[in-house]
């Protein structure tokens, strides 16, 4: 997948980009060149990010419960 | 001189991916699943056989160059190079009656140095006579073959003999409805499709999938590689280990869709 990314030249896809930003500045990731392929997150998109990032969370955490066996809507999350 | 010739291991392909074999550098330790095999099994025959805009010769001479990249001296000193484009040598080459020069050169550089490509290295390619179609069915094979060579070298096995190409020409089928400007390669849009390339995504798509789609078959044969050779994203996945896995991109603020 990476060999495929670096020979084509692909950016991120914008929810990763997104939801990433964070992560990759502080791992060093953004210093790749290959980092450039990716625009910049905007504004308005790192407002959403913090919007939403609670939900996402919680919907991981059901994701990871209904992964373990006892999904359901019911399970304590 | 290169220290190893995969074209020579050719001649002894009788029973592909025969994981229970009874010569012992060609059998795994551990058992191998019958999907994966099924898959390798599958990937070899497209390998052989004529692609969209390559004849099985192609193919097959792409995948003993990209196994030969890995003892290219030249790509070793190149490697060590602050940047790799001003570098001259030759490579050691084991498909030159076959392939061109450019053509060689950027197996290599895919297989040894592929996070140092450009955008200005890439528009090059099509001036020096590899256009777009026929680059991004090499990287296909490349990465495919890869891919089934990795596995090989984590089970602690040999590698499989490349199949005897099969004749035949190639489709020439270009898709309709490429775009061009989010990568370097045209790329089919994100979103349902239709015609001929319905199968290939329902709805959205990540970009590393669409990469490949103006080779539409080649979208295909690593889909079907990658389901296979990835279990997370298979029901053969364990609760557990994707439970694991969850929490682990939970934990590190990824969303969590398999890559």
């Amino acid at each position: 997948m990476v060999r495929i990314a670096d020979g084509t030249g692909i950016p991120l896809d914008t929810p990763m980009n997104v939801a990433t930003e964070v992560i990759r500045s502080q791992l060093g990731i953004n210093d790749f060149a290959s980092a450039a392929h990716s625009k910049d997150v905007a504004g308005w998109q790192r407002l959403l990010r913090r919007v939403l990032d609670p939900v996402v969370r919680l919907g991981l955490r059901w994701a990871g419960n209904r992964a373990r066996g006892g999904g359901s809507a019911s399970h304590p999350l | 001189m290169t220290s190893h010739d995969p074209a020579s291991d050719r001649a002894s392909a009788d029973d592909p991916f025969d994981y229970a074999c009874p010569t012992p550098e060609r059998r795994p330790q551990d058992p191998i699943r019958q999907d994966l095999v099924v898959a390798h099994c599958r990937a070899w025959q497209r390998l052989a056989r004529p692609g969209t805009w390559r004849s099985g010769r192609e193919r097959v001479a792409i995948a003993a160059e990209a196994r030969a990249a890995a003892y290219c001296g030249f790509c070793r000193r190149r490697r060590e190079a602050l940047s790799p484009y001003g570098s001259e040598g030759d490579h050691d080459q084991v498909s030159s009656e076959i392939l061109s020069a450019v053509e060689i050169d950027t197996i290599h550089r895919l297989v040894t140095d592929a996070s140092r490509l450009t955008r200005t290295w890439y528009r090059g390619l099509a001036a020096a006579g590899l256009p777009a179609t026929h680059y991004v069915e090499l990287l296909s094979v490349v990465v495919e073959l890869l891919s089934i060579d990795g596995f090989h070298r984590a089970m602690g096995i040999g590698p499989e003999p490349l199949p005897e190409p099969l004749a035949g020409e190639p489709s020439r089928k270009r898709p309709a409805g490429t775009v061009e400007g989010r990568a370097w390669v045209p790329m089919l849009p994100s979103g349902k499709l239709s015609g001929e390339e319905a199968d290939l995504w329902d709805g959205f798509t990540g970009n590393v999938i669409r990469a490949m789609s103006l080779v539409p078959d080649a979208v295909r044969g690593l889909k079907e590689l990658s389901s296979a050779a990835r279990p997370l994203s298979t029901r053969q996945a364990s609760s557990e280990t994707s439970n694991e896995w969850c929490e682990l991109r939970m934990a590190r603020g990824f969303p969590s869709t398999h890559p």
